[in-house]
């Protein structure tokens, strides 16, 4: 799976990494067991600091998506599903819900809007 | 050796040798440039339709032609400066000569690297905006294992064996083995450990940085042997014959320079293969990073060291400080290399004495080069006959030798005319020994004369 940086964006590179890793495993791009790069070489590659790279996958092992072990690296490890969603997701979400609504759409548009999202991301 | 009325010095034809093959180097490593390797044509990444694109190819075929102009000119242009007799010209020359080889051939490479750019641009074929980076994701691209230090440690081995049957010139040993060590630190460490991404096909990916990262381990094993048998071919023909262990060094240097281009374009010739039907659909594209396709400025990669896009070599980042101190420095040291032939000509030039004083015997050339108090000399000689003389780190030129060099003695700091004889042989009380020579055969025999004075007092 490849990694698109944009230096330019507002949203921090270890954010980037983190949230192209969480759609990589979503859309299946990247499976259970599969190894990731260690920090040391992820850095190297994207030229940037050590800790950039640490902090993404800090955040990823906290919410559940991958497991870091010394000998074996990082391992993409999905156990989200029996943890349920992360609260910082449903916030997120309610205020995306907000916003929704306040540009005029209704429960029923919201939720085909949803479902059409959901769906071109599971394929 | 004499052509007609005119005279070809034996420095000049070395030199001549040594460079003259530069031009032509650069063209077949230029030329390949335009053989689409990686996405990449003259440093810019084409789709796959651009290859068969007629007004690409005319960019291409019009590159090629202007380079061999390029090409014979510069070497034509050397051909002349093979008659110019005095060694600190010659070489003055000679430099400006390689200053101008190294960069004519680029004036029609940046021309014509800029027009290909502008036709991308004009075609819509610019994938990624400047401030984006793709990388790959995959953890098995990076498992790449290293060359175990051991294979270096022959090489090291072999380099250190002379020293044992030459003691005069183990300082050169010692420098080549030197040498071999930062081989190997080189190969280890003077790498940009990246991945050789061309398009989102991992299996493809991983093949191209196995093979750069193969191929940078052969160029610097094979820098490693070189330097060892180097040691071999000092110590066992410098004995023998100056000349022939000069020819043999230079033609070594010219089998190891062949090798070296051998590996490059092998990995050119790979890279080439492997990517053939690349670029049709998603390519990465870092062209905006690239100046002139040749100097890499990437403010967002806060590593030094970067890999050239195709071949084997590395380079810097010239968007860090140090990158640019390094680009600055070898720029400055290129431009100062025809000012070697003026400093050649005033060492050259420049008489070498023997003073006496009161308290030492002093040697002087361009400046004071070794000073010996008379208490502590233990034993003198009258030199009447040129002695063997075999350099191990020194000066030795037309008019003057100094520096540490082998004599029937035994390792010896020297300072002497080798065109004006009789010399001065000392020994002293901590074990040093010294041969100095005026480049007037009177002031040393007066020298001589009240040195045998004052120590019999």
């Amino acid at each position: 799976m490849l990694l698109h940086l944009d230096f330019a964006s507002d949203v921090p590179i270890y954010l980037q990494i983190r949230n192209q890793v969480v759609l990589g495993i979503a859309e299946g791009k990247l499976q259970t067991g599969e190894k990731l790069p260690t920090i040391r070489a992820l850095s190297e590659e994207c030229g940037i600091n050590m800790m950039t790279v640490s902090k993404a996958y800090q955040l990823l092992k906290q919410e559940g998506y991958i497991q870091t072990d010394r000998r074996s690296g990082a391992v993409v490890c999905h156990n989200i599903a029996q943890s349920g969603p992360q609260q910082e997701t449903l916030k997120a979400l309610k205020l995306h819900l907000s916003e929704l609504r306040l540009a005029g759409l209704s429960l029923d548009d919201t939720l085909a809007l949803c479902k059409t999202l959901y769906e071109e991301e599971a394929l | 050796m004499t052509l007609g009325t005119f005279h070809i010095s034996t420095m000049n034809l070395i030199l001549w040798g040594c460079v003259i093959w530069l031009p032509a180097f650069m063209a077949v490593i230029l030329r390949n440039e335009t053989k689409f390797k990686k996405n990449l044509s003259m440093g810019v990444t084409l789709p796959q339709e651009a290859r068969e694109d007629e007004e690409v190819v005319a960019i291409l075929d019009s590159f090629k032609k202007q380079l061999t102009v390029a090409t014979v000119l510069v070497t034509l242009i050397a051909l002349p400066c093979m008659f110019i007799s005095k060694a600190g010209t010659a070489m003055t020359i000679w430099m400006i000569w390689l200053l101008f080889a190294m960069v004519i051939p680029y004036v029609p490479y940046v021309t014509h690297h800029k027009k290909l750019k502008q036709l991308k641009e004009e075609r819509g074929w610019k994938q990624a905006a400047s401030t984006t980076r793709v990388v790959e994701l995959s953890g098995a691209v990076y498992n790449i294992k290293w060359m175990s230090p051991v294979i270096f440690f022959v090489p090291l081995a072999l380099s250190l064996l002379p020293i044992l049957f030459d003691k005069t010139m183990a300082l050169i040993y010692l420098i080549d083995s030197a040498m071999v060590l930062f081989c190997w630190f080189a190969y280890r460490y003077l790498y940009r450990n990246k991945a050789e991404l061309v398009d989102d096909n991992i299996a493809l990916t991983e093949a191209l940085t196995r093979i750069r990262r193969q191929s940078w381990g052969q160029v610097w094993l094979a820098c490693a042997w070189f330097m060892a048998i180097l040691s071999f071919i000092m110590m066992l023909l410098t004995d023998w014959s100056d000349s022939l262990a000069l020819f043999t060094v230079l033609a070594f240097s010219a089998v190891f320079v062949f090798g070296t281009l051998y590996i490059e374009m092998r990995t050119r010739k790979l890279q080439e293969q492997l990517t053939a039907q690349c670029g049709t659909d998603f390519y990465v594209d870092e062209d905006d990073y690239w100046i002139w396709g040749q100097f890499y400025y990437n403010p967002n990669d806060n590593r030094l060291l970067i890999n050239n896009r195709t071949g084997v070599n590395t380079t810097v980042n010239l968007a860090k400080r140090s990158g640019q101190i390094f680009m600055g420095a070898t720029l400055v040291l290129l431009l100062c290399m025809p000012f070697l032939g003026v400093w050649m000509d005033k060492l050259d030039n420049t008489p070498v004495g023997i003073e006496l004083t009161s308290e030492a015997i002093i040697s002087t050339h361009t400046g004071v080069e070794y000073e010996v108090p008379l208490d502590s000399i233990t034993y003198m000689e009258y030199v009447a006959e040129k002695p063997k003389l075999k350099r191990t780190a020194g000066t030795g030129m037309e008019n003057v030798l100094k520096g540490r060099f082998g004599t029937p003695w035994g390792s010896a700091s020297i300072c002497v005319d080798p065109n004006t004889l009789p010399y001065i042989y000392l020994e002293t009380d901590d074990g040093k020994r010294y041969l100095f020579g005026d480049s007037d055969r009177a002031d040393t025999e007066a020298v001589y004369q009240q040195l045998i004075i004052k120590l019999q007092k």
